[in-house]
Order: C-alpha cells, then structure tokens, then sequence
C-alpha cells in the first residue's frame, strides 16, 4: 500500500497517540525512581493499550479471508494495520521499559522487534516495487499462474512455429499429455503434421532454444535470458527463414519477451513477498506469546 | 518488435477458474511456519508448567539470594493483581522498620519492601537501593548528587563524661611499653569492640584497695554509696582475718569497741584515696562527678549520627591516615575524618558513593 495523502487522518492519530503517550511515559518515568514498570497502572496502561494495537494489526489476516464481512473496507484494515502496528511498537516499549526482562518477555519482545522491522522493510518494498511492476512488467498476470501462462505462451509459440492457430495448437497439446495447461511433450505430435521445409528453421529453434527457456526453472543459462542476445539470436532466425515468415519470427520474439515479464514479475513479487515468510509466522508466535504472557502477568 | 496482439477475453482464458482454491507454496510455507512456531511456542510453555518451572515468566532474573526459589512465582505472589507482600518477605527476613521515618516530609507510614528493593532487576543485591529511589521520599537531599555536593558528617553529641588522653597513651615512655590503637580499639563486625574496663583498662588503672592490702582490688563500675559498702565489708573481713575484731571474754560475742573506729578511719581513708580530685590514681582520673555521683561514660556505639561507618573493607589504611590521634589530650577531641578524606576513594569511578554505601535505612 503506498503512503500517501489518504493517510492523513491515521498518521494524525499516529502523532497524537504516540505524543500522549511519550509524555506519559517520561512523566511517569521522572515520577519512579528506579524506572517504569509494566507492573504499575502507568506500565499496564501501555501493555493493554499496545496489546490492542497489535490484536487490531493481526485481525487484517482475517479480514483478508473473509471480504464478504461487512466490517469496512479492506483498505481501511490495511491502514490501520499499517498505522496502528507501528504505534504499538513504541506502546510496548514504553510498557516493558526498555528492557527484555525474563525469558519469555525476551522471546516476545525480540519477536516484536523482528516484526516491527520486517513490516517496515516490507512497507518499503512495497513504496518502491509496485512502479517498477508496471513498468517492467505492462503484461503482469497473477502469481500463482505464472507457470500456468508459461505453458500457454510455448503452446502458442509452438502453434505458430507450425504455422497453426493458437487454439487448435492448445487442443492438440492437451492431447498430447498436457497437464493443467502445461505442455509436458507435443513436440512429437508436432513434428508429425510438419510437412513444410521452410519452418523447419522456426521449428529447430523452438526445440533448441525456446523450450529451454520455457522449462520451469531452467530459464536461467539460456541464451534468450538476455534480452540482447536474445535480439541478436531473432535476427539470426529471421536470417535462415523466408522473409514472409519474419512475422512468425517476430510473434516469437514477443512470447519470449512475455517470458521474460513473467520472470521478472516472479522476482518481483518475491521481494515484494518474501519477508511476510518472517512477518507472518513470528506475528502469529507473538500472539500466542502476548496470550501467555499477559495471563501469567495478570495472575501474578 | 513486432506485438502478438491477444484480445481481452483470450488473456482471461490464461488464468484458470478457482485457481485462488489452491494454496500457493508460498502461502503454504507461510501458514505452516506460522503454525509450527506457534505450537513450538505453547510446547516451551507446557513444558515448563509440567516441570514447575515458572522461571520462563519472570520479569527478568531474581536476586542472587532469591535464586533457590525463582522457579516458584507462589514463593512471593499471592492472588491476582498482587505484588510481593512484606509477609512474604519477613517470613525468612526479621528486619526493623524504615528508620526515621517521621523525619521525612512525605513519607509513607511504612513503605513495603518492594517499594525501595526492586526484584527481578537481575543477580544483584536487593540493598542496592538507588539513589534517586532514596531521594522519592528525602527531596531534602536531592542536591546531593555526589560526594563532592555532600554535607560534611554529622557527629553524635559527644559529652563523653570521660576523660582519656590518646597522646600518653601512645607515648613510649609507658612504664608498661606503648600501646597501639588495636590494643584498645579491637576490630570486630560492624565496627569495633566496645571499650570495657577488665578488658582494656585494669591491666594498668586497676585500683588497689591501699598498699598495705596490694592483692585486693576495687570493683569497676560503683557508685559512692556501693563503693563505701564494699569498702567497708572488706575491711570488716580484713580484721576478722587478722584478729583485729577480737572477742570479749563472756559477752556472747559482742566486738571490742575500738575496732568500729578502725574500721571507719580505714574506709574513710580508702575512700579518699579513690574519690579525692586532682590525685593521679583514684576514680576521678578518668570519670566525672556531679553531685556525689559518678557519671557514666556514654560513648554512642557509633559516633556518626546519621551513618554507618564499617572498618573492614578499610582495613588495608593505617588507623592514622583517618584518625590523628597522636596529640589528642582529650576524650572530646574525636578526631573523625570529614567527609574531605572519603572523597579521595568514594566516586563515581571508585569505591561506591550511593547513599546506602553509609546510610544504612533498617535499624
């Protein structure tokens, strides 16, 4: 979610809160001696008010699962996650002191400090990546058919090559053993019907070239990897067919540019992603961690 | 280039319908680490409470001495909402109240214990109290921020009663050899041995009841009255023993009448002898009169009036490089160090300057 002037009214909120809430702690703190503790109505305070906050940010996940709930909108969720996790960070600092204090409060409070700065890092990530997306990758699809789109895109590089249309090439590759929409091996039904000479060249350069690139995971080491070398290797392609081919030649060349967009939209959105793989989980143990925590705290 | 143009109904044909059904790797990956530390998390948890280990929840460690039993939260807490309670605390610590606390402009009537010895700060000792945590309660001292800023000591009054010269004392010229501090002052815990009579005196002042009867001595510590009774009943006993109360013949025991005026010129004398002002033996050599009464030495266990000084962990000083006594001729001449002579060691980056380094609360 990008920061921008919609977040206004909770950065406001952010400011006052934590304004309030510093001037508390450090009252508080010239008031005791020996420091705050979460232990007094001051230091309790802070542990319910930031235990609120973290309970509200964790509650996005299950607003995302459930859109159908008419409990605001998702965005809305979004910015108080964003806004009201970030104010809980120093709500519990001001609770614990500082300080880590036993085993159970160190776990809780090291996994708060993972999770406060990989929510930053990710909230980075997430100001800058999305502008290169749309630059980099104008044909993005969605990530989890990435590979789905990967098998369509060689089925329709290897319908062209044979001078066939896209459909009927979709068709005759599922016969062939297809799976899901990936083409596991038509080369040999292909290869069948081919009876012209003068595609042979398309043909010799899909198998040598463009197949390997099209392997899940095996694009990387493949000459069309770069896309200057992949240029160079197109006008040599174009070079050994006739020229009324030179379209089918350049259709190729386009697929495999979408080829690319889809690898660099797969390491995109890793960045993009990959820290929630820290965020989630040690958000979760947190949870359960603040559970324990503040019932043993409460008993005793 | 040259574009492969596609129209909007065969892009949608690429994406599968109900392919959100499926879990992606990376959102399985996710859910599963979610899952396992959370587990992880409740086994450590049930791990402890199967072992009695409730350790894992404590705000940090306890005091040193609270060791053997900081895996029992019970041992201290009762009850929710409840801090340590003093009855939990006296139950192995007898220790008296607060000292002073009327002096104190706003202090409470009897803080608990874990309002100035704060657990759970770590293996330290729980007598550290800070000084800021002392200032709460003596705002009158806030100034003091270190020794520099310190007030000089405060001595108890000192109308000792007694009069003792250090400078003869240490003169080499005693018949009985010089004596050093330790021969009267004998280090013991928390300070120094009281000074007493048999011990540190008789040797020398031990008064002879006269010199016709060197062996018997007269008992420390009487009063006129008592010192004439027991003068008396010693020279009683004395001419008994040498027939100087003899008996008539066929009286029924009754004494010779000269022996009653001995015995009174005797006592009289011995009497003299040990009462008599400006004599360089007797009573009045050290001890005060007032009124036929002699006046007992008060001398405070200690001089301070507000501190505790502890002469052990300043054992490795000679007595002289705090006290100069050698041309001290009275008992009022105390010669205490000011706080000047503490300064040099008691610092920030030195011996500890913390108010309960001195100041001990409990009394």
């Amino acid at each position: 979610m990008l920061l921008n002037r919609s977040h206004r009214g909770w950065a406001l909120l952010f400011v006052v809160a934590l304004t309030i809430a510093t001037g508390w702690y450090l009252r508080d703190a010239a008031r005791q001696p020996d420091g705050p503790s979460g232990g007094t109505a001051t230091g309790l305070g802070f542990g319910i008010a930031g235990t609120f906050c973290i309970f509200f940010a964790a509650l996005l996940g299950v607003r995302k699962k459930k859109p159908q709930w008419r409990v605001g909108r998702a965005s809305t969720w979004l910015r108080g996650h964003l806004w009201l996790g970030a104010l809980a960070f120093p709500l519990i600092l001001f609770h614990a002191d500082f300080r880590f204090g036993g085993p159970l409060a160190s776990l809780l409070m090291g996994c708060f400090w993972v999770v406060f700065l990989t929510g930053i890092w990710g909230l980075m990530l997430q100001q800058i990546l999305p502008r290169f997306m749309t630059r980099l990758v104008p044909e993005e699809t969605v990530y989890e058919q990435i590979d789905h789109v990967r098998g369509q895109l060689l089925e329709e590089a290897v319908a062209l090559a044979r001078g066939k249309g896209p459909r009927r090439a979709v068709a005759r590759a599922k016969l062939a053993g297809a799976i899901k929409g990936r083409v596991v091996e038509s080369r040999a039904a292909i290869e069948a019907e081919d009876g012209d000479e003068s595609r042979r060249p398309l043909i010799v350069f899909l198998d040598e070239r463009m197949r390997p690139y099209f392997r899940r995971g095996g694009a990387r080491g493949t000459a069309l990897v770069n896309r200057y070398r992949r240029e160079a290797l197109f006008e040599e392609l174009k070079a050994q067919v006739d020229p009324s081919l030179h379209g089918v030649a350049e259709d190729l060349e386009n697929i495999c540019e979408q080829r690319a967009q889809l690898m660099t939209q797969r390491a995109l959105h890793h960045w993009l992603h990959s820290w929630l793989l820290v965020h989630v989980p040690l958000s979760w143990l947190m949870i359960v961690l603040t559970i324990v925590h503040a019932g043993m705290a409460l008993w005793y | 280039m040259a574009s492969t143009e596609r129209s909007s109904k065969q892009i949608a044909d690429r994406i599968e319908p109900g392919y959100y059904r499926h879990m992606h790797p990376m959102r399985l990956i996710r859910f599963g680490l979610s899952l396992g530390l959370s587990l992880l998390a409740l086994a450590w948890v049930g791990q402890a409470y199967v072992r009695g280990d409730e350790t894992i929840y404590a705000n940090g460690p306890v005091a040193a001495a609270h060791a053997l039993f900081e895996t029992e939260c019970r041992r201290c807490h009762e009850g929710q909402f409840q801090g340590a309670e003093d009855a939990f605390c006296r139950a192995c610590h007898a220790t008296p109240a607060h000292v002073d606390l009327d002096a104190v402009s706003d202090a409470p009537a009897e803080p608990a214990c874990a309002v100035c010895h704060r657990e759970h700060r770590g293996r330290t000792g729980l007598d550290a109290v800070s000084d800021a945590h002392c200032n709460t309660c003596h705002v009158q001292h806030r100034d003091y921020v270190d020794m520099d800023s310190h007030l000089d000591f405060e001595v108890q009054p000192h109308d000792q009663h007694l009069q003792f010269n250090h400078a003869v004392h240490l003169d080499s010229k005693l018949l009985e050899g010089p004596l050093d501090c330790g021969s009267c002052h004998e280090p013991e815990e928390g300070g120094h041995r009281a000074i007493a009579f048999a011990d540190h005196c008789a040797h020398c002042h031990a008064e002879r009841l006269d010199d016709e009867l060197p062996d018997i001595r007269v008992p420390h510590g009487q009063q006129p009255d008592a010192l004439r009774t027991w003068i008396t009943a010693t020279y009683l006993e004395v001419m008994r023993a040498d027939g100087t109360l003899s008996r008539r013949e066929g009286t029924g025991g009754v004494e010779t009448p000269d022996w009653a005026q001995t015995l009174v010129r005797r006592s009289d004398a011995a009497m003299q002898g040990l009462l008599e002002p400006g004599r360089k033996r007797g009573c009045l050599i050290c001890h005060t009169m007032i009124d036929g009464a002699i006046v007992p030495p008060a001398m405070p266990a200690s001089w301070l009036a507000k501190a505790r000084f502890d002469h052990r962990p300043h054992a490795s000083q000679v007595c002289a490089a705090c006290h100069e006594v050698a041309n001290s001729r009275t008992a009022d001449d105390l010669r205490l160090p000011g706080i000047a002579n503490c300064r040099d060691c008691h610092r920030p980056d030195g011996a500890s300057d913390a108010c309960h380094t001195c100041h001990k609360y409990h009394r």
